[in-house]
This record gives C-alpha cells, structure tokens and sequence, in this order.
C-alpha cells in the first residue's frame, strides 16, 4: 500500500511540473486578479474547486481560463 | 458514441449540479435532466455524514492529495449507493485504495470511460481529440496500462 501511496505522490509531483511547464505564463500574468492568482494556486494544487473556492473565482470561469492559459488537468 | 452506451442515466449530486452555472454547459444538463438521462440527487443526512468523515479521514492524511467538500460528499454517495463515481481528480480514487471505509468503492476517470467505449484502434485519435477539446492529459503510466504508449 505504501509503495502504492508513492507511486501515486510521484506521478502527481510529475503532474505539477506538466502543469508548470505547459502553461502560458505571460498569458496568466496577463490576467486580472483574483484570476492571475486563481490561475498560479491551480498550477500548484491541480485543484480547481480549491483554487476558485480560495478566490472566489466562479468555478466554470475558471475552467475556462485554465483552457486558454493551457494548463493540462492530467489523469494519473 | 457517449457516456449513455455504458450507463442509461447519470446521478449528480445536488451539491455538485449547483456549480453548474454558465451557459452552455446549464442548458445541456438541463436537457439531459428533462430527457430523465441526468438525475440530480436531493442533499441527504446519511451521506452528509460520511462526506463529512471522508473529508477529515482524507484531508488529516498527509500522504493523499486532498479532496473537496463536493468531491467527498459524491465520493460518500458512491459508496452509499453502490454506484461508481466518474471523476478526474486523483484523490477519491487514492482514497478507494487507502482507506478500509471506502474499500470497493468504484472510481472511473475519463481514460477509464473512454477505454470502454472506444476500440483500441480508434482510442489514441479519440483521447487526442479529447485532449484538444478539454486540456485533460493522462499519465503515460496509464496509457501503457491500455497498451497505447
């Protein structure tokens, strides 16, 4: 099970870093706040309830910038 | 082909249909419910109690990526009703494996869905295509898993 748990935390440190890279960072700059935020906090946590919950972004606003900024939901 | 080849009507969960908000997505659903093919499941105290269980037995384990109020309350739904739970986000899946309360409770992702509907030999266009329209990307771990990488 802990190898398990491993396996699954490295794959989502490999999601985040997917995340960081593919980004359109000028873009996201780009945006006003609280977007620019709600946008960085997704490319951290992957979360998108989370990042819009923390920002009061509406959640289907936020998904649809996460499209334009190109930041990748991955399925691990 | 769609989501209805496997499964002849969706449950969402209140809690989940209410961020439902924006156009289009609001009239689709709202098609899909006036077609009876989406039924949106009232609030319930026996599940509102294990969401909440979940999501302190979830978030107090700092080896599982967190879950959401939304996503523990449809994850708690799953198990009390017996019905899978299709989701992208890692963590109900995680915590299915993990934690002894949620054993045999099924999570499907995308992929899973996708896998099952689609031959092998169309599957790769199809998951481009998917990837193209939504940003979702998968695990290249997962899609040896289907034989495609």
């Amino acid at each position: 099970m802990k190898e398990l748990v491993e396996r699954y935390r490295r794959e989502l440190e490999w999601a985040r870093e997917l995340r960081r890279k593919e980004a359109d960072w000028s873009y996201i700059e780009s945006r006003p706040e609280p977007l620019k935020t709600a946008l960085k906090l997704l490319v951290e946590t992957g979360d998108l309830w989370y990042a819009a919950a923390l920002t009061g972004v509406d959640l289907e606003e936020l998904n649809e910038e996460r499209i334009k900024a190109k930041i990748p939901i991955v399925v691990v | 082909m769609d989501i209805f080849s496997l499964y002849s009507r969706l449950l969402v969960p209140f809690v989940v249909f209410s961020e439902i908000k924006r156009e289009p997505a609001r009239s689709f659903a709202f098609a899909l419910a006036a077609e009876r093919r989406l039924l949106v499941v009232p609030r319930l105290e026996v599940v509102d109690s294990l969401a909440l269980r979940i999501f302190e037995l979830v978030n107090t384990d700092p080896s599982l990526p967190s879950i959401d109020p939304p996503e523990a309350y449809a994850l708690a739904f799953a198990k009390h009703s017996g019905l899978p739970l299709l989701t992208d986000n890692a963590s109900p899946k995680l915590a299915t494996l993990t934690l002894e309360e949620l054993r045999g409770t099924q999570v499907l992702d995308s992929l899973d869905v996708l896998g099952a509907l689609y031959p092998r030999e169309t599957l790769l266009r199809v998951l481009s295509e998917f990837t193209e329209d939504t940003g979702v990307r998968f695990s290249a771990r997962r899609l040896r898993e289907l034989g495609l990488a």
